[in-house]
């Protein structure tokens, strides 16, 4: 009970000398000194360590000289450049902030760009020989008094510079797929492709519905897309007239005859 | 209030030291900290005046020689003036002073130990004569010739401690700082202050326990 009591006590020993126990630590401690010898000698020889100590640290006295020695330099040197009042706002580290905030908004607009484009079709992109161009002449079996500036639209000559699927596709279905239409489209080409010259040049596309030949007829301006699908015999011609795309769309479900399948 | 205190204090810098109350203090250096910042050249020249002794003494414990002691000084009021305007109002500013002589010291011993000088060779042996001289009042040489390796073996052994506890060791038992404010100079707990104090005096016990057995041996 003495050998624990004694090895706790040389734990404490520097911080009792040192007047750093407190309330109940304090009081066993003292309690034991009175009654153990060794200890007692410890704790005498920790009071006489950190008193001599303090004498062999006692700071010297380094005169005026010294002190102004320090002052005059630091004077100089500060008088070189100004405290900035508040931490600048082009500081590196807002620099480097505003870097990596600029990164993530412009990763997250090319994100949400990629999202809003429509998908590749699955089964045609994997060839696509794709074209999304203007007919520079008249289509396969359309009538050939069709000028090239009758099917030529600024807006479609414009869009020819980019990759045609990707835009386009909602011109196939709205899915994307051209699985289904293939077969409402079928009618459609035949009446094209079979119109040849007896076509009527004012409907421009003669078709099976009269409200898209109305339409048609119309507008002056058709763009032609033409898509290779998988099977190489399949390839899907695609005209519509370009003034009028927004409403097109909204009846493309009623209206699928613009196509051509050869 | 503030404004009448600036101008009794930067009247007389030397009357604003030790008698001036706590929370004086802090607004006066408050306010110099304030003139400093917006490039008043006097005003920091007055917060070096009013903390340059207990910064050189402290850099002077914790490096153990006076040159080493003098670019610290210089290196740390270098920096208080470079970090200023990252000085928050309402903060102990002579805490973040401590703080920043602290960091000072161990830069400099991190660069010394880099350069392969060690501590020992360093040490200021100019306070040999002053030990002399106390123990030369008894009279007696062989006392005189004891009380002065005694002292130069204590220096020594402070020199030895690891820097943390040495920073604490310093602060707490030479520089007079209670174990709190230590605590926050040194941005830690009271109780690992405690810890790292304790540990420091056991250590140097120890070393100077181990030399003497060694010399008597």
């Amino acid at each position: 009970m003495r050998k624990t009591n004694c090895k706790r006590m040389k734990k404490v020993m520097s911080l009792y000398i040192a007047g750093d126990l407190v309330g109940e630590p304090e009081r066993e401690a003292a309690s034991h000194l009175a009654t153990c010898d060794g200890c007692r000698q410890l704790a005498s020889e920790f009071a006489e360590g950190s008193s001599l100590l303090t004498q062999a640290c006692a700071q010297p006295d380094f005169g005026g000289e010294f002190y102004a020695g320090i002052r005059s330099a630091v004077l100089k040197e500060i008088s070189h450049y100004r405290v900035p009042s508040k931490p600048s706002i082009f500081g590196r580290r807002w620099l480097y902030a505003a870097s990596l905030a600029a990164a993530i908004i412009a990763s997250g607009v090319m994100l949400q760009y990629r999202r809003s484009a429509p998908e590749t079709p699955q089964g045609l992109a994997s060839n696509s020989p794709v074209t999304d161009r203007p007919t520079s002449g008249p289509a396969k079996g359309a009538d050939p008094s069709l000028s090239p500036q009758l099917l030529e639209s600024p807006r479609s000559s414009r869009r020819s510079r980019r990759p045609a699927v990707v835009r386009e596709p909602d011109a196939l279905n709205p899915t994307g797929t051209a699985r289904d239409d293939r077969k409402e489209i079928a009618p459609a080409i035949g009446a094209l492709t079979a119109g040849g010259p007896a076509a009527s040049e004012s409907a421009t596309l003669s078709g099976q519905s009269a409200s898209s030949s109305s339409r048609a007829a119309s507008s002056s301006e058709v763009s032609r897309i033409e898509i290779q699908t998988a099977n190489a015999n399949i390839r899907i011609i695609w005209l519509s007239p370009r003034d009028s795309r927004k409403s097109e769309e909204s009846n493309h479900d009623q209206d699928p005859e613009n196509g051509d399948r050869n | 209030m503030v404004a009448e205190m600036a101008h009794i204090f930067l009247t007389d810098a030397q009357e604003m030291t030790p008698s001036v109350r706590e929370e004086e203090h802090a607004d006066y250096f408050a306010m110099l900290v304030t003139r400093a910042r917006a490039g008043d050249a006097l005003a920091f020249e007055r917060i070096m005046l009013a903390t340059e002794q207990r910064v050189v003494s402290i850099a002077w414990r914790m490096l153990g020689n006076r040159d080493d002691a003098h670019d610290a000084a210089q290196e740390v009021y270098l920096r208080v003036f470079k970090y200023l305007a990252r000085f928050r109002a309402g903060e102990d500013f002579r805490g973040w002073l401590y703080r920043i002589t602290i960091n000072v010291c161990h830069d400099f011993a991190r660069k010394k130990r880099l350069a392969g000088l060690t501590q020992f060779e360093e040490i200021d042996l100019g306070q040999e004569g002053a030990a002399f001289e106390a123990a030369g009042r008894d009279g007696d040489p062989e006392n005189l010739a004891l009380h002065a390796q005694q002292l130069a073996l204590l220096r020594r052994a402070l020199q030895s401690l690891p820097m943390k506890e040495r920073a604490a060791l310093v602060l707490r038992d030479l520089e007079g700082f209670t174990t709190e404010e230590v605590a926050r100079v040194l941005g830690s707990r009271p109780v690992t202050v405690r810890s790292q104090v304790s540990s420091a005096r056991a250590k140097i016990k120890t070393y100077c326990d181990k030399l003497l057995r060694k010399r008597v041996g």
